[in-house]
């Protein structure tokens, strides 16, 4: 598996836990994420649901270095645990066997927003069509990965459904696509109104609690180096039972946000500032209070197409 | 008071005026009082007198005014504590 470019699909789920032993090096959008664990359901995992991300030869630097094991700190429940462990090879994290993918990707969510400071980093859902790209950047709680998750399967492209990258000067956002975590009531949601889906087994008790991975489609992954520029930002707050309702934000008011949303605004200094500054200047920005995912997207159609005009 | 900083990287939105200050590293939404203030102390250091009468000028106030005059030691108490302005000794 290891020495050549190509995908985790290509491969037997056999083959691909005999080297997993190892380590294995995925791309995910301008990252290189180093994979290592002995455990068999890992590979299970992963081979199920990152069969189309292209893998690297070992000798390519990784940002972040992610190892599965076992639990080795005597506890009641340790034959049962698992931890995952960064670069100095301590648990980060400790959980049940069963819940190893969630934890993989909520420490490689850790490990990027604290270090790819190359990037301003907003916490936002960002998806491109061909007019550019839409940013949704939320709170939790504000469906903002069930919107993501509807709108990656009505035309749009999905970049990520949790980072925003986006590059100094040229505003750029580059692609992050990962799978998508629904939680809770969302998962039933994209069930029944995304039945094309690709869902991963319910993780249950998690501290989120119950999480799904949406697997996205091939045609995601294999443009995930096409960056596309920000042309559109929409804050989503999901209400029950609520009618559809846009409402223009002002400049001050989008500003604000990006400056208390992005990670590392603060870190970033003067050019965080410079970058929120100009991204403020360069999108068309909304409020959005929605209950039904068609009509939010048939909204947000229209609004992309008025931005853009 | 002088001003506190030897730039301070600005954008106005309408009535929001967003100032960086990069030795806090803050970002600091001030109203237009304020940014007059800083514009008349990036000129030069000023004494409160000075800046009572220049903002006077600035607004059209002949007269004495009162509030304006409470209004700019509240400011400038606001600014001083933002390290956006420095006092004299």
């Amino acid at each position: 598996v290891t020495g050549v470019t190509h995908r985790l699909r290509d491969h037997s789920l056999a083959a691909f836990a005999d080297v997993l032993g190892n380590g294995v090096r995925f791309a995910i959008g301008p990252f290189v994420v180093h994979v290592e664990s002995r455990e068999l359901d890992v590979a299970r995992r992963l081979h199920a649901h990152y069969p189309n991300y292209p893998l690297v030869p070992r000798e390519r630097f990784a940002d972040v270095r992610l190892t599965v094991r076992r639990n080795r700190t005597p506890s009641r429940h340790w034959w049962s645990t698992r931890v995952v462990c960064l670069e100095d090879g301590l648990p980060f994290t400790t959980f049940p066997r069963d819940a190893a993918l969630a934890h993989l990707e909520w420490t490689l969510n850790w490990a990027i927003a604290t270090r790819a400071h190359h990037f301003l980093m907003l916490h936002a859902a960002v998806l491109a069509n061909d007019r550019g790209a839409l940013l949704l950047p939320a709170n939790p709680g504000s469906g903002k990965s069930t919107l993501a998750a509807y709108l990656m399967h009505r035309g749009w492209r999905l970049l990520s459904d949790e980072f925003t990258l986006i590059e100094d000067g040229t505003l750029a956002v580059h692609p992050f696509p990962r799978l998508v975590p629904l939680k809770n009531e969302s998962i039933d949601v994209i069930r029944e109104c995304v039945p094309e889906a690709h869902l991963g087994p319910p993780i249950p008790g998690t501290h989120k609690g119950t999480v799904v991975h949406l697997r996205p489609d091939d045609a995601h992954i294999a443009r995930m180096h096409e960056t596309a520029a920000p042309r559109l930002m929409i804050f989503p707050k999901y209400t029950p039972g609520a009618s559809l309702r846009v409402i223009p934000a002002e400049r001050s008011d989008c500003f604000v946000e990006i400056t208390q949303n992005a990670f590392n605004y603060v870190l970033k200094g003067e050019e965080g500032f410079r970058l929120a500054v100009a991204l403020t200047n360069r999108v068309a920005s909304y409020r959005l209070v929605y209950s039904d995912l068609a009509s939010a997207a048939e909204a947000i159609d229209s609004l992309m197409v008025d931005a853009t005009a | 008071v002088r001003h506190g900083a030897g730039r301070l990287p600005s954008v106005r939105w309408g009535d929001a005026n967003f100032v960086f200050h990069a030795e806090s590293g803050q970002t600091h939404l001030l109203n237009q009082t304020c940014m007059d203030l800083l514009d008349l102390l990036g000129q030069a250091p000023r004494t409160l007198e000075d800046l009572y009468r220049l903002l006077r000028a600035r607004y059209g106030v002949d007269d004495e005014d009162p509030d304006l005059r409470e209004a700019l030691d509240s400011v400038v108490r606001v600014l001083d504590t933002l390290g956006l302005i420095v006092p004299l000794p």
